[in-house]
Parts: C-alpha cells; sequence; structure tokens
C-alpha cells in the first residue's frame, strides 16, 4: 500500500539482483510526519472500506471532538457546500479583505506566466498540447503501473516484454518519476546497494573549483522557458541549485570524467520529475550504463556511436546514406546533441517524455532508432535529397526538423516498428572501435 | 475517484492518509465510490513536482495547519497555483484545516479568507476543520467529497 515500502522492492535489472532482503530503511515510523519525503502514496481506499449506509452515520462520526462555531453547510446540511460557501461572505470586512487579496493576487500573476502541464511558460502563439488518450485509459494505466511497480522483481525476470511495451505506450506522468528510477535502477543504488551513501558524500566535498566554474556558467542556460530552470521563474532558484549540486556531486564521483556540457540538460531533465537525491542516483545510472563515455574527454564513445549510427543508415535508410557520403557529412556535424542529451533538446516535449519512457527502458538503441526516424523522413528520398543539396542545407533542414515528423504520434510509431539487430550492431561497435585504435596507433 | 492529497510541509497529509486506511473511519463512505488517493510531499523544493500529478484529478484535498499562522500565506500562494492550473480547472477543492487540537488554531471561516478561498465563486470548494491525530473531521471531508463530486 504505502509506497514507500513497496519501493523497498527490489527495482532494479537482472544483474544486479544480488541482495535479498533490502534494509527497511522507512517502515518504522510511518506515522512520523518528518519523514515526508517526496513520496506518492496510492491508496486504493475501498479496499478497506467495509459498505454502509451514509444515512445511518455511527455516533463517532456524528460528533466530532473539535470546539467550532458553527458554519454553514457544515450541520444543517452536508449538501449544496458550494451555495454554502458562498453564503458565508457578506459582511463588508469580509469584501475589503477579498479585494486586498484579489489584488495580491493578480500581482503575483502577472510576475508568473502561465506554464503547461510540464512546467513550461506557454507563449501565447504557441501550439496547445493536445491528450492523446483520455482519462480513463490514464487511470487504468497508472493502476497497471503501480501494480508492475509494486512486484518489480518479477515483472523484470518474468515478463520484460510487457515492461517494454508498458514504456513503448508511455509512462503515466504521475508514475513516470518512480518507473524512472526503477528502470535504471537508481532505486537499488540509493536505497540497498553500499553506494546509497555515495550522494551524502558526494554532497559534503567542496569540489574541484574549474568544474564548480563550468557548472555555474551552464545553470542559467538550461531550459530557461522552464519555471524550474528560468531566470526568475517561481522555482528557479532551487530547480538551478538542485542542478548545481547533482552536476557537483557527479564531478565529485568522477574528477577524471568532470563535468561536460551535454550533462546539465539531462540532469535538468530529471530534476524535472523528481528531488535531487533520486535524480542524481537516476543520472549516475544513466552516465554509466546507458551511455557510458559519452562524457569522458575526447568523446571516444560518442564517436564510436556516431560511425555506428552512419553505417545503419546504408541499411535503414539508403539514400540518407548515399548523399551524406557524396556531401562528406559526418555524424559528429548532427548527432552530438542528439546523443548527448538523449534528444531532449532536439524534440517537443511530449515526445521527448516518450522517448525517454523507451531509452530507459530498452537502453540506447532507442536513440538510434529515433535518429535513424528523423534522418529518413527529413532526408530520406531522392526528391528530398535533391531538395538539401549541400553540406549547408543538409544542416539547416536537420536544425529545423519537420515538425511532422517530431510528433509523439509518429515518431514513436516508427521507433517501435522499427527492427534492430542486437548482434549486428553489437558487432559494428567492435569493428568501429578497434578501427579507431588502429587509427589511433598509426597517427 | 482519484484524489490529489497537497499540503505545504509538516501539515499532517501523511497522517490524514494513514487514519483514512483506518478501518473505522471508512465505513460510511458511501457505496460505489472508490477513493484513489495520492499523497504528495509537501517540501517546498518538491513543490514543482505535484503538477506531474494533476492530470485526470477530480477532487484536490488541501492540507494545511490551522495553528501555523506565519504560513498561512505561503499556502494561499500554492493552492492558488494549483488550482490555477488548467490541468486542475475542474477539481472540486476540499481544505482540512488541520491541527484542530492545537489551542491556536484558525477556525475555517478565518481560513477560508486567509486562502482567499471566499472570492472564488466559480469553483466548489469547502473547508473541513480536522485533527488528524485523532481523525476527527477526516469522515467529513470525504462525505463532502463523495456528494459533491461528479461521477
Amino acid at each position: 500500500m504505502d509506497c514507500s515500502t513497496s519501493s523497498n522492492l527490489l527495482g532494479v535489472e537482472n544483474d544486479r539482483m544480488t541482495a535479498s532482503s533490502p534494509p527497511e530503511i522507512f517502515t518504522t515510523d510511518d506515522e512520523d510526519e518528518a519523514r515526508d519525503n517526496f513520496i506518492h502514496t496510492y491508496v486504493n481506499v475501498d479496499e478497506h472500506v467495509n459498505v454502509c449506509n451514509l444515512t445511518k452515520p455511527s455516533p463517532e462520526v456524528q460528533k466530532p471532538e473539535i470546539q467550532r462555531p458553527e458554519r454553514p453547510g457544515e450541520t444543517s446540511s452536508r449538501h449544496g457546500s458550494r451555495s454554502a460557501s458562498r453564503s458565508y461572505h457578506t459582511s463588508e470586512e469580509d469584501r475589503e479583505l477579498d479585494n486586498s487579496l484579489a489584488e495580491k493576487e493578480e500581482t503575483e500573476q502577472i510576475e508568473q506566466p502561465d506554464t503547461d502541464k510540464f512546467g513550461f511558460f506557454v507563449k501565447s502563439n504557441g501550439p496547445v498540447n493536445k491528450e492523446l488518450i483520455t482519462i480513463e485509459k490514464l487511470r487504468s494505466r497508472e493502476k497497471k503501473w503501480i501494480q508492475m511497480l509494486d512486484n518489480w522483481r518479477y515483472f523484470m525476470d518474468e515478463k520484460f516484454d510487457l515492461i517494454r511495451n508498458r514504456c513503448r505506450k508511455g509512462i503515466p506522468p504521475s508514475m513516470r518519476a518512480k518507473a524512472w528510477k526503477y528502470l535504471t535502477g537508481a532505486t537499488f543504488q540509493m536505497e540497498v546497494s553500499q553506494n546509497r551513501f555515495v550522494f551524502d558524500y558526494c554532497m559534503k566535498q567542496p569540489g574541484d573549483p574549474k568544474w564548480i566554474d563550468d557548472i555555474q556558467k551552464d545553470l542559467n542556460r538550461q531550459f530557461p522557458d522552464h519555471e524550474m530552470f528560468s531566470r526568475s521563474g517561481r522555482f528557479s532558484e532551487g530547480g538551478k541549485e538542485d542542478l548545481f549540486h547533482l552536476l557537483k556531486c557527479y564531478t565529485v564521483l568522477h574528477p577524471e570524467e568532470g563535468y561536460c556540457q551535454g550533462q546539465a540538460p539531462v540532469a535538468a531533465v530529471l530534476l524535472m520529475h523528481m528531488p535531487l537525491r533520486d535524480a542524481f542516483y537516476c543520472f549516475v545510472q544513466i552516465c554509466h550504463k546507458y551511455l557510458p563515455g559519452y562524457y569522458s574527454p575526447g568523446l571516444e564513445a560518442l564517436q564510436v556511436d556516431g560511425e555506428i549510427l552512419h553505417k545503419t543508415l546504408k541499411v535503414k535508410a539508403k539514400h540518407t546514406y548515399k548523399h551524406f557520403r557524396e556531401n562528406h557529412i559526418d555524424p559528429m556535424l548532427y548527432m552530438v546533441e542528439w546523443f548527448m542529451c538523449a534528444f531532449c533538446r532536439t524534440l517537443p516535449w511530449p515526445t521527448v517524455l516518450r522517448v525517454w519512457d523507451m531509452f530507459l527502458c530498452e537502453g540506447v538503441k532507442i536513440i538510434f532508432k529515433v535518429a535513424i526516424v528523423l534522418l529518413k523522413y527529413s532526408l530520406g528520398t531522392p526528391a528530398q535529397c535533391k531538395r538539401y543539396p549541400d553540406m549547408h542545407s543538409i544542416m539547416t533542414r536537420l536544425r529545423n526538423l519537420p515538425p511532422q515528423i517530431t510528433t509523439e504520434e509518429f515518431l514513436i510509431e516508427k521507433v517501435c516498428e522499427m527492427s534492430f539487430n542486437d548482434a549486428e550492431m553489437e558487432r559494428m561497435h567492435f569493428a568501429a572501435t578497434k578501427l579507431r585504435q588502429i587509427h589511433f596507433q598509426n597517427t | 475517484m482519484r484524489i490529489l492529497m497537497l499540503g505545504l510541509d509538516a501539515a499532517g497529509k501523511t497522517t490524514i492518509l494513514y487514519k483514512l486506511k483506518a478501518r473505522p473511519i471508512y465505513r460510511h463512505v458511501q457505496k460505489n465510490i472508490k477513493f484513489n488517493v495520492w499523497d504528495v510531499g509537501g517540501q517546498d523544493k518538491i513543490r514543482p513536482l505535484w503538477r506531474h500529478y494533476y492530470t485526470g484529478t477530480q477532487a484536490l484535498i488541501f492540507v494545511m495547519d490551522a495553528a501555523d499562522r506565519d504560513r498561512v500565506d505561503e499556502a494561499r500562494v500554492e493552492l492558488h497555483r494549483i488550482i490555477n492550473d488548467r490541468e486542475m480547472k475542474d477539481a472540486i477543492i476540499l481544505v482540512f484545516a488541520n491541527k484542530q487540537d492545537l489551542a491556536d488554531a484558525m477556525k475555517p471561516h478565518e481560513i477560508q479568507d486567509k486562502l482567499g478561498l471566499t472570492r472564488i465563486r466559480d469553483r466548489n470548494w469547502y473547508v473541513q476543520p480536522s485533527c488528524a491525530a485523532t481523525g476527527d473531521g477526516l469522515h467529513e471531508g470525504l462525505t463532502w467529497l463523495s456528494q459533491n463530486c461528479k461521477p
């Protein structure tokens, strides 16, 4: 029931399922207000209900112990609270208070632009996100996810296909933070593994001034139109502070890697969904397991993946491949931001979240697939290649992708349709790495 | 019925939830209404994360510490922020004026003024005094919800 309890269930990838009984960190002080962590608790209260007619309330209910003046709607009728609520304020005094509050309210609202449901400030002429699924559908998915996360180990071991399919359909917003933590193995790392103290340790360290300087320069550059990272948004102080701490902690953990600019957007996306400590562990998992080496000096791993992407195009989008080869379009020209930031700076926000849902479940091959779909449908036909005949026009095209191919409906569907040979990927990766080594030795 | 329970930190949300889960209080809730309560932490740093829970919410339970006069302004700002969000425009609003057992606790009429609810006419809202520690008032609040929620 209580998710703080359920989150103690092992939620980790197969290879890390070693501990059989995680320490019960939170379960002893259920009533304690102080442990008001960022947890959401899902209670299906009706399970507890002994149904009984409302017209026969028990004495216990009829006589609340609270001493207070009777107010409309409270005793005379339990119905019609709306009119009861309204009828209450009639005195002049109330109206004055009303007005002063109204003024106060207005000034606050002027300072705060409207935000969309993701926390981005709404542009007056911006696109309106339409809902792709109904509330009922969302509710049913939430329930499935709750059940799945409560039995995570079983589903990971026995029903991974189901997890994958549900990630492909999109994780409900209310479950996303927890799901991401489970998918990445962050829950295991932060609650069970010996690494659970790493965050506290890193927080205490001052950090290398060089990296701190670099990080600070970037704090105002991440999602300036989001309420948590804008210059003056309602939550921007806290958001940027957390972003700083997260990135600093990572440089303490990996002084040899330090801070790389592509990391800040990734960290920011996580912080939009979860508190600092959770986001840190997710971030570390992403850097270690999903995109290893992407942020290291030299960006070696990224370049290897760039070459693999280029080779994959030969099979998946042959016109694009040919066109790029003829125009000497190095993959590093277009794929660095895509891969380093897992598309969070490239795609419309609803699509980003869908891509991340799949990426955190299936790994980097999702990033490859998204890249291929984007390339194939923006520069995939002979006609398109003709229209963008040189390097400059190709690059412009890739920086301004046609909006219809970046929508949730289109892109996610195409990505899910695409099959990908893991063994072939593996082979290409090996070949590309070897080739780079030989090249390196020769120069 | 999907209910989102929010409030400043230490307002008493989690205690309320535990009380609600206890059998005795719940006996009286009307048949065929299922309550799915989502209790989200209230520390100010994590308030931007509240929005992920908005979609599809039919009722907001906003819990406030009625004895904490210093933070009533903060509570008002947060409450209006939530209910002005377009995802929450259809949600009915139940305020638990919690911690009524404390001597200095504000009474419902004072709270509805200080929270700026009095002038809200286009929304269905209700202030329910409560004491989570004893469970007083919680059932009344849920009864109001069950009677006012559009199916």
